[in-house]
């Protein structure tokens, strides 16, 4: 029921695929912001409060997840942010997240990786070694 | 005293430079073979912190351009395909805070005699860089934070039209793109909605500047160049706010004195859903007089793919006891339509006024002619 109330803090619209973000359960924090969340993904946090360093994982372009993931918390499409990597690469900061062709190897990632984040579609199976985080 | 900047890139230097960076590259990635060849002793847990990563990344932007009279920027009356801008990068995540990154570059101005000046593929940039936290150091040869689009002036996948601004950030426009020197860095945190980017470069870089009685451009060595820039990312997504500044010195002639220049500007980028609006304003303090020149851009996404840009930028000459003099005045209007964020067409008109940028007349003409210019350009970047 927790776990239930906690998942409802940040989830997808109806019209898109539900998601819930993932982290090794090693990972020390238990919860984040959206936008704590969106600075990991887009590198603008390179670490997590331990000093672990992070390693975001996202889910391949045509997925509806990352389609719903990138808009309820990066606030833009893939489009936008696509094109903020670009400006980063080109600029020579940073690159973009390795990106997983399904939420099973997304999980997979999560699980073998310490400081690693990434979202699956709500009801992706988890098993051991990952958790979802809270996220307000 | 002039520095050919041909002697800097072209010849035994640019192929040499070249070469060595494969060597070092070819040497990395030999370590990263041997070590994997070590069988692991820790338990197989995956770590992306550790091991040698090289990526490449590239762009290319293909034009064909054409004016209705007057040749603007190698843009002539016959119209020119030699029109472009491309790059190759490569890029050795050496750990998670070390990176090499180097970037190979190819220009073409069409008729201009930029074109004498500019090697057929040169080094755009080549850096080592350290990253600290929320801090990093860059050394080498490394981009200049400076406004909304120095870093990215040539790709043409982010940017509206085919260039930006030709007054703020063009050849011979007071700027560069790279210093050699250095660059640090450092993000501040202010809150959960605010953020501040900070950089400071030292070093020196070639300051083209064109010869405007002949057309020709050539290369200046600016020295001893120091700037800090600052961008506020805002609690509204989408909003950052610039400011930076930037002086060094330069010998305009063998005979000229050495001089300090200084250049300050404030910018504004809002790259919202439906829409953005970009707009920048830059001083440059020539000692004898300042060279003031601005730009606001607005572009519409009447679709997810399609966009409308419209464009105006201006030019002036503020010398003391004198009025300010318009030197140029450029509005354009475009329509680009992204078959994906990373392949973009575009097709934009230009309606410019004076003959700063003419290189069939004399500048400086207080009564500039009027010339058309227009382009069609495909863009990519992976």
């Amino acid at each position: 029921m927790i776990l239930l109330l906690a998942l409802s803090g940040l989830t997808g619209s109806v019209a898109a695929e539900s998601f819930v973000v993932i982290v090794n359960d090693a990972t020390p924090a238990a919860a984040l912001s959206a936008q704590e969340v969106s600075n990991l993904f887009l590198r603008k946090m390179a670490t997590w409060p331990d000093g672990t360093p992070a390693a975001p994982v996202d889910l391949s372009e045509g997925s509806p997840a990352r389609e719903s993931f990138s808009k309820r918390v990066h606030g833009k499409g893939i489009g936008a942010v696509k094109s903020y990597w670009q400006k980063m690469i080109f600029s020579g900061r940073a690159v973009p997240p390795i990106e997983k062709a399904s939420p099973a190897d997304v999980v997979a990632f999560v699980r073998a990786q310490r400081g690693a984040i990434g979202y699956v579609p709500q009801g992706t199976p988890l098993g051991p070694g990952v958790r979802v985080l809270n996220v307000n | 005293m002039h520095q050919h900047y041909e002697s800097r890139v072209s010849g035994s230097w640019g192929i040499r430079s070249i070469s060595l960076v494969l060597v070092l590259l070819a040497s990395l990635g030999g370590s990263v073979l041997i070590a994997q060849e070590s069988p692991a002793a820790e338990a197989p847990e995956q770590d992306e912190s550790k091991g040698l990563k090289i990526t490449f990344h590239g762009y290319l932007t293909q034009a064909y351009a054409q004016s209705d009279g007057h040749q603007f920027l190698g843009i002539t009356e016959d119209g020119t395909a030699d029109y472009r801008t491309a790059a190759l990068q490569i890029r050795a995540d050496i750990s998670k805070d070390d990176a090499f990154i180097v970037q190979f570059s190819h220009e073409r101005f069409g008729a201009s005699q930029l074109q004498n000046i500019k090697d057929d593929v040169g080094l755009d940039w080549i850096f080592y860089e350290r990253r600290f936290g929320d801090s990093s150091i860059k050394v080498g040869r490394v981009q200049i934070p400076f406004g909304i689009y120095n870093e990215v002036r040539d790709v043409g996948t982010l940017l509206p039209f085919y260039r930006p601004s030709h007054n703020y950030y063009g050849e011979a426009a007071f700027s560069s793109e790279t210093v050699d020197g250095a660059v640090l860095s450092h993000a501040f945190k202010l809150g959960e909605s605010w953020g501040l980017d900070a950089d400071l470069h030292y070093g020196n870089w070639k300051f083209v500047t064109k010869n405007f009685l002949t057309n020709a451009y050539t290369a200046l060595d600016a020295n001893d160049s120091l700037g800090v820039e600052l961008w506020l990312d805002t609690p509204v997504s989408g909003l950052r706010i610039g400011t930076g500044a930037m002086r060094f010195d330069l010998k305009t002639s063998a005979a000229a004195p050495e001089r300090r220049w200084k250049v300050y500007h404030v910018s504004l980028a809002g790259d919202f859903d439906r829409f953005a609006v970009h707009a920048e304003y830059k001083d440059v303090d020539l000692v004898t007089s300042h060279a003031l020149t601005g730009y606001a851009h607005l572009g519409v996404n009447l679709t997810e793919k399609l966009t409308v840009n419209a464009q105006q930028e201006r030019l002036y000459l503020k010398s003391p006891n004198l009025a300010r003099r318009k030197l140029d005045d450029d509005r354009a209007a475009g329509i680009n339509y992204a078959f994906n964020p990373t392949l973009v067409l575009k097709a934009e008109h230009h309606w410019n006024e004076g003959s700063f940028w003419l290189e069939d007349v004399g500048a400086f003409n207080i009564v500039g002619p009027k010339t058309k210019y227009w382009l069609l350009s495909l863009s990519t970047s992976f």
